[in-house]
């Protein structure tokens, strides 16, 4: 692995940082600590500089007009993008677009045609409907969701929990068990409109995310004809793992940015602020949590950029895709904490982002798949078993 | 779902009883029918009691406001965010898409990209 960025790399990241210092951090001064939007005018004039970068919607493959960014690279940005308030969850208030719901790449012509593209144009949004009032570490057990075939249509009832963005969408991806005598053979995955009689949001989520939220869904007899089965009937549990290692790698990297930025303002702090007649820089106690920090960032930063290195060589990466989410996610939130430390009564104040960054980091070692189902992704590799077996 | 507290009339020991903490309230006027929505969130210097005591101020700029608003209610809230955002798919959800008047004559940040809530009838 190779942990010197090439020339590009370089060019890409610097250009990042400098767009998330010089113009988001700016306007995060007159937001409400908690923000979640932009002004109307600031989003769009952020985009078209996002577009004249050329990184708008950069997760969507090149194939469908995406710039055809490496997974390195993507996780490069994706450090540089959390780098403010906001950064964890809303990076750069979304104005680099996004690439949907990418299991509507496996959808047939049909499908891309009144899904995929019209999301790709930002004229529809969509949902991802996995997780259930019953669990979401494990899909293929937890899913009680049913879906019955009706003449050709199938008739949908159950519920989803912390889905986000359904309340704003047009369609989501709803999974439902269609066999109850299969496992993972068993879920089929289906289009859903949400103007569908039936289908209701039903309330808000509120969570530490407090920025954010999910929601909470029921679906009432919904009935859902067949051209809009994604992927085949029984396919539901590998389209909903399509992409999940992958998007692993990134969402670790996010985790390290905010980390980096928590331990920028410690160094800051430690420098300029005095105690007992000398800056906290002075003492060993600060000096060692300020190492401890850089110790967290660069042991995720390596193991992230690792996980990238080996998908782009078309190696098995699950493992170390795992580690990488495990270590960034519980490293950024021990940095934070320090940083908090560091700070004193001013770190847990809603004039510092420490606070939101405390908040929303305990959520990154759940979300995903939390700490513990990493372990056992490792584990299963490392022993050679199944779990459960 | 609303806030499940009284109105209040605004005076000098009502205002001033509001906690300075973060938070959402609704203002109305004196009939009851619902004007605006807001919170107080960790830019405001008193929280909610700066917050709602602006709203019955000289220095209340919104016409709506000045004109009509005549009692208040909150609840102090650490997710004030949602919770705000919460409420008014609620009210819009009840209303025919009709944002609350104080609401609707307020800036951009009175009027958050909402999301919508499809309940059964």
């Amino acid at each position: 692995m190779d942990i010197y960025l090439t020339e590009e790399q370089t060019m890409i990241t610097q250009a990042v940082r400098r767009f998330v210092r010089e113009e988001i951090r700016p306007l995060e001064r007159d937001l409400d600590p908690d923000a979640v939007e932009l002004a109307p005018g600031e989003a769009d004039r952020l985009r078209e500089i996002v577009r004249g970068m050329g990184l708008y919607n950069m997760d969507v493959p090149e194939e469908y007009g995406g710039p055809g960014i490496d997974l390195t690279t993507r996780a490069l940005i994706a450090e540089e993008l959390a780098q403010h308030r906001a950064g964890l969850y809303l990076p750069c208030y979304g104005v680099f677009g996004s690439a949907g719901l990418v299991q509507l790449y496996a959808g047939n012509d049909e499908q891309k045609e009144r899904y995929l593209f019209p999301m790709l144009k930002g004229e529809k949004r969509g949902f991802f409907g996995l997780t259930e009032p019953s669990g979401g570490s494990d899909p293929a057990r937890s899913i009680q969701t049913r879906a019955i075939k009706d003449g050709d249509d199938w008739v949908i009832n159950g519920a989803k929990l912390f889905i986000s963005g359904a309340d704003k969408a047009d369609f989501g991806l709803i999974f439902a068990r269609t066999d109850p005598e299969q496992g993972r053979k068993g879920i089929t995955c289906f289009i859903v409109d949400t103007d569908t009689p039936g289908f209701e949001v039903r309330r808000v989520v509120h969570t530490l995310r407090s920025g954010n939220y999910g929601t909470e869904l029921s679906l009432d007899d919904v009935r859902v004809p067949p051209e809009n089965v994604l992927g085949g009937e029984g396919e539901g549990f590998s389209l909903a793992n399509t992409a999940l290692t992958r998007q692993r790698v990134p969402y670790s990297a996010a985790c390290i940015g905010v980390a980096v930025a928590a331990q920028e303002l410690a160094i800051e702090y430690a420098k300029q602020r005095e105690t007992f007649g000398a800056p906290l820089a002075t003492r060993q106690a600060v000096q060692w949590m300020i190492v401890d920090n850089e110790i967290d960032i660069r042991t995720g930063r390596l193991l992230y950029l690792q996980a990238a290195s080996k998908a782009e060589h078309d190696e098995p990466f699950r493992f170390e895709a795992a580690m990488a989410k495990l270590i960034c996610s519980e490293g950024a939130g021990r940095v934070v904490d320090r940083a908090i430390q560091v700070h004193g009564g001013i770190g847990v104040t809603k004039d510092l982002p420490l606070e939101r960054w405390y908040r929303e980091l305990r959520i990154r070692r759940i979300g995903e798949g939390p700490s513990e189902v990493q372990r056992v992704i490792m584990a299963r590799d490392l022993l050679s078993i199944r779990s459960g077996s | 779902m609303t806030i499940d507290k009284p109105w209040q009339t605004p005076d000098a020991v009502t205002l001033r009883a509001i906690p300075g903490v973060l938070g959402v309230y609704e203002i109305a006027d004196a009939d009851g029918q619902l004007l605006l929505i807001g919170f107080a969130g960790g830019r405001e210097p008193f929280g909610l009691r700066s917050k709602i005591g602006g709203h019955f101020s000289d220095d209340e700029f919104n016409p709506v406001l000045r004109e009509r608003a005549a009692q208040f209610r909150w609840e102090s809230n650490q997710q004030y965010t949602t919770r705000r955002l919460e409420m008014l798919m609620r009210y819009l959800d009840e209303h025919h898409d009709d944002w609350p008047a104080g609401n609707a004559a307020g800036g951009w940040e009175d009027r958050p990209t909402l999301g919508r809530l499809r309940r059964s009838k």
